[in-house]
């Protein structure tokens, strides 16, 4: 379970004429096995709710919890360990450009010790999942943008996390693949992953008919259980 | 840490190594040339100490004695000479000591046969006085010039000498300025040239380092193969420096004699080959360790 309390990002944290108010005073809860949207114009905070959850950004006021722990107290040593329990899918990828597809995905593994020969079969499993199992031997700069998202998504579901954060994963896709994703977002859902996604697309929001967080300025303006697009 | 990590760990340090070519070849290039620079200053650290006990060791104070002086005169002063406390050695040479030494180093010579026929010996009795250092040799010769010992001594040969002393003493300052000044310039300038090249890697790698944490590396997982990389990247850059060593002074050892005055650079680097080597894989791993420790350091810290 996720748990924002009243929470307030401000960057940057001193005051400066360019002073952005990023969040203001934002509380909800996911519960485990939910699948939230959260949707917004751009420069809504959608992002930055995503980053204060996985400890990437601290917020200025406010408490996180994951699982009851509050990851503000989290040390910097320890932070890998909240991590692993969380998949990141990323409008731009962040792919390891000096590995192959099949390493990117085999290190969300490897950084969990996980056994050598388990890590060959699972990714393969994966890639399959993805449709790239002839890609297997590629580096991030040889694919398509398409294929570089399924990477990191395969990277994503690998470590089977109990969280999924997507922030805008259909952002450079077609509406073909942009479906194909939707979809395996859905699944690994009712395998049980909590799946948190930012998205402004439309199309997106009102086709899942999922919970739906609906930010402006940095506010919750709405949070309806089966909800539509509303901006 | 279990040995399978290990090994990804180093399995993964080398393909970063391999993959990350332009990185690797400019963090081997800057190594590469410190590691020359460090295993030219031991050479040419070889070279000024060869020289400077050789020359040392050639030079030195012959006093001549008029044909009468007894042998107990010469001993007498002698006995002052080894007071002085710059004075190393002095051994006495008697005219037939010099005449035997004459007659085995002129063997078929025409000389020896001029010698044999005058059926004499035309040589004085001699002493040869070294001191620890070429410019050490001035107190000495002041002292011979003394009143006293000018009815004894028949020539005391520094008037050629004196010059080269002097200059010989004047070189042997002038390589330890240089070495040092040397020492110096090079030093600063390896020191630039890895700062900035450091600089570079640790920005091209900070986007890398952050994805590594975000997916939930720990840091001693995401150090651990830029650490081999580094230690690669040394070794190679030891490896290269030694083979470029040695083929060069391989193929221009014959003229490397003339150019040092017969120090045989060739020869050094032979019989030191182990601290020479030693000396590079230290510059090189240690270089490539610290720089992959810097080029990381920063970012493990988010
Ligand atoms: N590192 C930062 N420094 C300063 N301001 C920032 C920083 N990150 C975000 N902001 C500001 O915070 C506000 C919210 O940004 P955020 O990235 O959360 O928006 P978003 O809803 O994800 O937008 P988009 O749909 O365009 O991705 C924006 O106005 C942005 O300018
Ligand atoms: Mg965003």
């Amino acid at each position: 379970m996720i748990k924002v309390q009243n929470t307030t990002k401000i960057y940057p944290p001193n005051l400066t004429k360019t002073t952005k108010i990023a969040l203001s005073d934002v509380s909800f809860e996911v519960k485990d096995g939910e699948f939230l949207t959260i949707s917004g114009r751009s420069g809504a905070g959608k992002t930055t709710i995503l980053k204060i959850i996985s400890a990437q950004e601290k917020p200025t006021k406010g408490k996180i919890f994951f699982d009851n722990q509050n990851i503000s107290q989290f040390k910097d040593k320890d932070i890998h360990k909240l991590r692993q329990k969380i998949g990141f899918i990323f409008q731009d990828y962040k792919l390891l450009s000096y590995k192959t597809v099949f390493e990117n995905i085999a290190y969300s593994l490897e950084v969990t010790e996980f056994k050598d020969d388990l890590i060959e079969k699972e990714v393969g499993e994966v890639l399959e999942l993805v449709g790239l199992e002839n890609q297997a031997d590629y580096f991030p700069g040889e694919l398509s943008g398409g294929e570089k998202q399924r990477t990191a998504i395969a990277r994503a579901l690998i470590h089977r996390p109990k969280v999924i954060l997507a922030d805008e994963p259909t952002g450079n896709l077609d509406p073909y693949h942009s479906r194909d994703i939707l979809k395996m977002l859905l699944k690994i859902n009712q395998l049980g992953a909590t799946i948190i996604l930012a998205t402004h697309s439309k199309e997106i929001i009102n086709s899942l008919q999922k919970r739906v967080i609906t930010l402006q300025d940095g506010k919750i303006i709405k949070d309806e259980p089966r909800g539509r697009f509303i901006l | 840490m279990k040995l399978k990590t290990i090994k990804k760990i180093f399995q993964s340090g080398l393909n970063n190594f391999r993959r990350q070519g332009s990185l690797t070849l400019a963090t081997l290039f800057v190594i590469f040339i410190a590691v020359i620079l460090g295993s030219s200053l031991f050479m040419f650290k070889g070279a000024v100490s060869f020289l400077t006990a050789e020359l040392q060791e050639k030079v030195d104070l012959s006093v001549f004695f008029k044909e009468n002086t007894s042998r107990s005169e010469i001993f007498k002063l002698e006995q002052k000479l080894t007071q002085f406390p710059e004075v190393k050695k002095v051994e006495y040479i008697s005219p037939e000591t010099a005449y035997k030494s004459f007659v085995e180093t002129h063997e078929n010579d025409p000389y020896l046969k001029a010698l044999e026929a005058i059926e004499i010996n035309p040589f004085l009795a001699s002493i040869h006085i070294q001191a620890h250092s070429a410019s050490q040799y001035g107190v000495i010769s002041i002292f011979l010039k003394q009143p006293e010992f000018q009815d004894i001594i028949y020539e005391v040969n520094d008037s050629k000498r004196a010059v080269i002393i002097e200059r010989l003493s004047a070189f042997t300052s002038n390589v330890n300025t240089l070495g040092i000044g040397l020492i110096i310039s090079l030093g600063l300038m390896a020191v630039l040239v890895t700062f900035n090249t450091l600089r570079l890697t640790i920005f091209s790698q900070k986007e890398e380092i952050g994805i590594m944490r975000l997916v939930g590396a720990k840091d001693s997982f995401i150090q651990g193969p830029f650490l081999v990389q580094g230690v690669l990247c040394g070794f190679f850059a030891a490896l290269l420096s030694f083979i470029l060593f040695y083929g060069t002074l391989f193929f221009v050892r014959g003229q490397l004699q003339d150019l040092f005055l017969g120090f045989n650079l060739f020869e050094f680097f032979q019989t030191n080959l182990l601290a020479i080597i030693s000396l590079q894989l230290t510059i090189g791993i240690g270089l490539g360790l610290i720089s992959s420790i810097f080029a990381i350091r920063k970012y493990l810290k988010a």
